[in-house]
């Protein structure tokens, strides 16, 4: 009797397709990026109060935003990156983001994932951000280098370029010890080691991979997640990797759709949802096998995947969830939008008696 | 029993209802607590000022690094501790000693190690800053040669005068920009960057090439050739230092040469420039001949070849406007006298001769100034008026001969070629007569000689030399054709001498035939002949 409820607390409706949300850290305020129909940018600012969320804050930009993230900032600045139509990558101080106090021509095409680690006291190391985009290049940035990314990651010349649809960070559990991971459009997913400089696994998963997430940046790699067309999904366990045969893994049919993506609670590294391309929310709950680690006839390490159970579900629209952010803050709060112009901020109960 | 189990199943629906309605409201309830909580939280964040930020570590790329330079250290830190282990280790048994120790003292020194140790990591922080920047350095090198590759040599220079900023201690940068500034022949700068490039490297045979091409390039051909031969004892195969040797050789002594004869070249004084005026505003006078005396020159062979040689290098530009001048004279002079008024007074009915004059006098005003050269040209003028009129003949054949017509020469068949206007179209020409003496004699002969110069150019081919050498022996002796003038103004095109000084025996045999019959026919005074004989390096 203690199944989650998934609630739709508050509903607001803006004049533009939204494409990211995400909470302001330590605040009741959060950020939604998205574009005009005329092709500028918006960023909007939107504070909870006692049942609903008002405006508080209203930017237009030249180029439309498609994502952004808060990961490298500190506590105190919380300065948001972006990644936008134009291959550009800023970050804004949201108290005056007149001008951006870092701006650097990223990629040759839109920035379609950008993630940032080293801040907000999560991950350990430098605070940097990567961008993927659909030149087929991965970057990563450092807000204290100006122009140059800290390292590129892009097919070699002559190598078919991949739309890169999805980037994030991982494995940054101490100053050194850092990864990168991405998805492109034709399924394969890229596992770079940044310390090493080297790709560390890659791995297709038939479908294109449209977002990916580890259960924590600041963890030595515990699990990830993908999501991918054709209404899949997989989460491979990557405490080990077998010589040959790489991270194990348990893949899950879910939402009849594309899986936009999925979002971890941040309270609870089991407990992820995902984002459906009908419309749909679903709420996963991982579980470990009794033994995570077995060994195979040459006595190498093998990973033992985990099943997944669906905990609850909930059709929010008809359209694609673009996004979805819980709130690092308060338990079972979070923030999605999808096509229909609308930003939703849900509520989910007793999840702390999962 | 089934109602009474719908009613229970009603009955747990409501209460679950009634449940999470209430976990609802608790949560609500919650959040609401929370949010003025967290907004606290923000507004002390957003006032409080930025906390010291913990140490950072460095930008990536340079990451690896410091672990190894941390790894590097603390050998030296951990025997410092030892010793200070030694020193503090107190017996467990020594109470005194226990009772003495002053653990504040202890605990302050603990400290000040933890601050070294920070300074410490400080430096190595430094170290790795250089470190980063070298790594910056070389990737602007890297942009550099790029944009050298695609000959944008100005970006090249950019990139790289980049790196040296970052990177001052790296001989490549320097060494590259000097490549780069050669091709842009900006040899001052580029020799400025070689000796940066070698004072870092010394070893580095490249900087010393390109600072060789330099040195070529500013005319500093001692130094140069000091440069290469460097170049020699650090790689004694290296194939580029010997020819750029040889090639110094050569324009030393050619240096050698030119300076000799300078001091008497400092010619200007007294010396009426050329003057081009378009036909329309020339002087409608007849023109009269002008003689000029040799005074003070000596008949010093050597010299007057090197004179000729720095001349005409010097006048090229003038010597093509007096060829083009040439050109459109000779167009207005054999056009019909109806087309153009002005030129009435110059096409007078008995014309040929006196335009004749009129060139010669022409060419003599406008090279007058200008060039020894042109002393040689009146002489020859001179002598052409002294002798018979059999040389004015064959003088006159080209100019009296309108272009494509084939009035020139009655006797022999009708020509297909007409007489040469340019170098290009006797190049050319020569191609297709090559093998058939009889109708190059035809087309030689038809050649004015004065116009050797300019048909010849910059080089004269030693088979081309000699081809005609053959026709002058051949033929012209044989129709009794004066080669007096022909052989005078050969003599005096550009690198004559060079290309005679390479003929072998037997050519030089057709040479002194030739002036051989010269001399026995009286065409020439002795002296001149001889004069000949030394150009053309026949004893």
């Amino acid at each position: 009797m203690d199944k989650p409820q998934i609630i739709a607390h508050i509903q607001k409706s803006v004049n533009f397709t939204l494409f990211d949300a995400k909470w302001i850290p330590s605040s009741a305020k959060f950020v939604v990026l998205g574009n005009h129909a005329r092709g500028t940018g918006a960023i909007q600012i939107y504070e909870v109060s006692h049942g609903d969320a008002t405006i508080v804050k209203e930017v237009e930009k030249s180029k439309g935003f498609k994502c952004g993230t808060f990961g490298a900032s500190s506590l105190q600045q919380r300065y948001l990156a972006t990644g936008d139509f134009d291959g550009k990558m800023h970050i804004w101080n949201l108290e005056q983001p007149e001008l951006p106090i870092y701006s650097v021509k990223a990629h040759k095409e839109i920035v379609n994932a950008i993630d940032g680690v080293g801040g907000l006291g999560i991950g350990e190391g430098a605070p940097e951000i990567v961008t993927g985009s659909r030149d087929g290049a991965v970057k990563v940035w450092d807000p204290r280098q100006k122009n140059e990314p800290v390292a590129t990651m892009e097919p070699g010349e002559g190598q078919d370029k991949r739309d890169c649809w999805t980037v994030v960070f991982g494995h940054a559990y101490n100053q050194a010890d850092r990864c990168v991971c991405a998805g492109y459009d034709n399924g394969d997913i890229k596992l770079f080691d940044l310390r090493n400089m080297q790709l560390r696994w890659e791995n297709n998963v038939k479908n294109g991979v449209c977002g990916l997430e580890f259960d924590r940046k600041d963890i030595s790699m515990n699990k990830l997640v993908a999501t991918t067309l054709e209404s899949k999904f997989h989460v491979f366990d990557m405490r080990t990797q077998h010589p040959t045969k790489g991270f194990a893994s348990v893949s899950e049919k879910a939402h009849k759709s594309t899986v936009w993506g999925a979002r971890h609670l941040p309270q609870n590294r089991d407990i992820f949802m995902t984002l459906g391309g009908n419309g749909s929310l679903f709420l996963w709950k991982y579980s470990y096998p009794h033994q995570r680690v077995e060994k195979d006839s040459e006595g190498n390490e093998r990973g033992v995947p985990g099943t997944v159970n669906l905990a609850q579900n909930i059709t929010m629209t008809t359209q694609p969830i673009s996004s979805l952010d819980w709130s690092p803050d308060k338990e079972g709060l979070c923030v999605c939008t999808s096509f229909d112009q609308t930003l939703r901020v849900l509520v989910v109960t007793k999840l702390n008696r999962m | 029993m089934c109602a009474s189990i719908s009613e229970e199943k009603m009955l747990t629906l409501q209460k679950q209802m009634r449940e999470s309605q209430a976990d609802l409201g608790d949560f609500l309830h919650d959040m609401d607590k929370w949010e003025t909580e967290v907004k606290k939280k923000d507004e002390v964040l957003k006032k409080g000022k930025p906390t010291e930020q913990t140490k950072l570590p460095p930008v990536r790329n340079s990451l690896d690094k410091k672990k190894r330079k941390k790894k590097g250290k603390p050998p030296g830190s951990g025997e410092d501790e030892k010793k200070r282990k030694e020193k503090k280790k107190l017996s467990g048994y020594d109470f005194r000693a226990w009772d003495k120790l002053d653990y504040d003292k202890l605990c302050e020194e603990a400290d000040d190690e933890k601050q070294s140790a920070e300074s410490s990591e400080y430096e190595t922080d430094e170290e790795w800053e250089v470190e980063r920047k070298e790594q910056q350095a070389l990737l602007e090198k890297d942009r550099g040669n790029e944009f050298f590759k695609k000959e944008d040599y100005a970006n090249a220079i950019e990139a790289y005068s980049r790196g040296m900023a970052l990177d001052a201690c790296n001989p490549l940068l320097p060494a590259n920009r000097a490549m780069a500034l050669l091709k842009q022949d900006k040899f001052a700068a580029a020799e400025a960057d070689c000796l940066t490039a070698l004072t870092l490297d010394p070893l580095y045979t490249k900087a010393h090439l390109r600072l060789g091409s330099a040195r070529f390039g500013l005319r500093k051909y001692t130094q140069a050739k000091e440069t290469f031969e460097k170049v020699l004892l650090l790689e004694p195969q290296n194939k580029k230092a010997k020819l750029e040797i040889e090639k110094i050789e050569k324009e030393i002594l050619k240096e050698k040469m030119v300076s000799q004869v300078q001091p008497v070249t400092c010619p200007d004084a007294g010396l009426v420039m050329p003057i081009s005026k378009p036909p329309h505003e020339r002087s409608k006078k007849r023109m009269r001949r002008i003689h000029i005396e040799e005074v003070g020159l000596e008949e010093d062979l050597e010299r007057q070849s090197a004179i000729h040689k720095v001349k005409e290098e010097q006048s090229d530009v003038k010597k093509t406007i007096t060829a083009r001048d040439d050109v459109m004279f000779e167009k207005f002079t054999s056009s019909s006298p109806s087309s153009i008024n002005e030129q009435s007074s110059f096409t007078k009915p008995e014309s040929t001769s006196s335009d004749k004059d009129n060139k010669k006098v022409m060419i003599e005003e406008l090279t007058n100034g200008t060039s020894e050269l042109s002393l040689n040209l009146s002489e020859k003028v001179k002598k052409e008026k002294g002798t018979s009129s059999k040389s004015q003949k064959t003088a006159d054949s080209p100019s009296g001969s309108p272009r494509g017509s084939d009035g020139g020469s009655e006797s022999v068949s009708p020509r297909s070629l007409q007489t040469p206007q340019t170098s290009f179209q006797f190049q050319s020409d020569y191609k297709s007569l090559k093998n058939d003496l009889e109708k190059f004699y035809d087309y030689v002969k038809a050649i004015d000689p004065s116009n050797y110069l300019k048909l010849f150019g910059e080089a004269l081919d030693a088979e081309i030399l000699l081809k005609m050498l053959i026709v002058f022996q051949q033929y012209f002796l044989r129709d009794g054709i004066m080669v007096y003038p022909h052989l005078c103004q050969l003599s005096g095109v550009k690198r004559f001498d060079m290309t005679v000084m390479f003929f072998s025996r037997k050519e030089q045999q057709v040479i002194k035939d030739l002036l051989d019959t010269v001399k026995k026919e009286g065409h020439a005074s002795d002296a001149d002949v001889e004069k000949l004989r030394k150009k053309y390096q026949v004893s």
